[in-house]
């Protein structure tokens, strides 16, 4: 992105929807970087695969240890690097593996999702949640339900690289 | 300057030389006269005899506190004059562990309110041969001899405005008298307010126009008192948090960061936004954070060093996702 603040506003454009949005093309969909807690969400979204339930592709899971090791720097990174939504997924509080790392996680991405709203990054865009190792149900019906507010965001232009 | 102040250099540099003489302090950490009327420099009293150029007047709005890191790495005590917000940085340092207390000794001085030199040079352009306070008003003299007599309180530190105590507690030393507390101000967070009511894509707008100015010197940075980790991750290659690409995706990168970790430990002295040589106005973001640690968690003075680092506890009631 260029530094000369005119051609750098200019990219924002009023907050459209992918309809109106001419960068987002006829085939543009949505891409969501996700990151799962080892231990819980991943197990769900594992979980989601094996039992076949039908969720669409937008979404690249990465596995952590905790959901507390998010590091918010992460998330800026992604959208950063192009990505139009975030999902941190990690145990229900009180079942974290390691007692208590969610909890600490939750206080930090409430102040840094906030933040990122304060910075113009549209709240829908981050979304945190717990899904255990049983709800494979909820982790396909939470990546279909993200794909489509997205869908209907547009695609991410704040503090996005080069596209 | 004052003639209360004009005392107080007296009983300053008096002090001081008597420290060192008596090997209290290596070396105390103080302020001589600056380049320009309007800005003092930092002045490292080595010896009795250097404390004679010690200056203690309305311009001295530089915090000394972050000195304290390099020169406690030699032996020996150090000496540090500190007003009021100085002392809240030297406790946030204690409280992060990275200075001994026992190791500085804190000299206190109450404080005016401090002139900000921004707003002078801004609203009066032009080369100013002599500045001061007198009967409570800003007197200017610029190079054509033209003498201007202005409101003090419009030219003051924002920070000085919301200033709780000007008179610090707990020191080791106290030169020159009390001040009075000017009448108590409830956080408004009206900065914050004005960015809120901005649309999302108008926000990314304006902190693109704010962001894309920043040279990137690290100056917020290196100036804060709650931004003293040993090893920065601005300044690692591996991993490479921050590339050194100027782009104003990476300003987010920096901009978000730097913030981000002092959340719930920025101590609102306002040094970061007053050293930043292109004018970003950095309080903005951390007077946001501010607000909301106090909203979600209910920290009432986040600001201060004594309450509970916000972001490394968490409560089992604490707001949740939906
Ligand atoms: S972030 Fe700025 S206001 Fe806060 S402690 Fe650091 S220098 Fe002071
Ligand atoms: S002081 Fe200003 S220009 Fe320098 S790095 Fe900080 S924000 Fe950027």
């Amino acid at each position: 992105m260029s530094l000369n603040a005119q051609s750098a506003r200019a990219t924002h454009g009023p907050a459209a929807g992918a309809a109106n949005d001419p960068a987002a093309g006829a085939g543009w969909e949505p891409r969501i970087i996700g990151f799962c807690c080892n231990w819980c969400s991943y197990a769900g979204a594992d979980l989601a695969g094996t039992s076949r339930l039908e969720y669409p592709p937008t979404i690249r899971v990465i596995r952590v240890p905790c959901s507390g090791r998010v590091n918010p720097q992460f998330i800026v990174r992604a959208f950063q690097k192009g990505a139009d939504g975030v999902l941190v997924a990690g145990c229900h509080p009180g079942d974290c593996h390691y007692s208590t790392g969610n909890y600490f996680t939750r206080r930090r991405l409430q102040v840094a999702r906030r933040f990122l709203e304060y910075l113009g990054i549209d709240p829908r865009r981050l979304r945190v949640t717990w899904v255990s190792a049983s709800e494979g149900q909820k982790f396909a019906d939470t990546v279909r339900e993200m794909t489509e507010e997205i869908r209907a965001l547009g695609p991410n232009r704040v503090m996005r690289d080069e596209p | 300057m004052s003639g209360e102040m004009r005392a107080t250099n007296g009983e300053l540099r008096e002090k001081v030389a008597g420290l060192l003489a008596a090997g209290q302090v290596r070396v105390f950490l103080g302020y001589r006269a600056g380049r320009t009327p309007l800005r003092v420099r930092p002045h490292h009293v080595l010896g009795p005899e250097q404390a004679d150029d010690l200056v203690w007047n309305e311009f001295c709005a530089p915090s000394l506190a972050k000195y304290l890191l390099d020169e406690q790495e030699d032996e020996g005590r150090v000496g540090v004059l500190v007003k009021a917000c100085d002392l809240r940085a030297t406790r946030r340092l204690v409280a992060d562990r990275r200075l001994d207390r026992e190791r500085v000794l804190l000299v206190g001085v109450a404080c005016p309110g401090m002139v900000d030199a921004r707003k002078v040079e801004s609203l009066h352009p032009g080369p100013i041969v002599e500045a001061g306070v007198r009967d409570g008003k800003l007197v200017l003299q610029t190079s054509t001899g033209e003498v201007k007599e202005l409101p003090r309180e419009e030219y003051l530190l924002d920070r000085c405005l919301h200033c709780e105590d000007p008179n610090p507690r707990d020191v080791d030393l106290v030169v020159g008298p009390e001040v009075a507390p000017r009448p108590a101000r409830t956080r408004d967070y009206a900065e914050v307010a004005e960015i809120l009511a901005m649309p999302l894509a108008e926000r990314a707008a304006y902190w693109d126009r704010q962001f894309s100015r920043c040279v990137r010197c690290f100056a917020c940075r290196n100036v804060c008192p709650a931004c003293s980790c040993r090893e920065c991750c601005f300044d690692v290659w591996e991993p490479m948090w921050l590339s050194r690409e100027v782009s104003v995706s990476e300003q987010y990168m920096f901009h978000f960061t730097r913030a981000f970790h002092v959340a719930g430990r920025c101590v609102d002295c306002g040094e970061c936004e007053r050293v930043c040589p292109v004018g970003i106005p950095l309080m903005k973001l951390n007077r946001a954070l501010q607000k909301e640690i106090q909203e979600l968690f209910g920290v009432e003075r986040p600001w201060d060093p004594d309450e509970k680092e916000p972001l490394a506890m968490y409560a089992p009631g604490d707001p949740d996702f939906h």
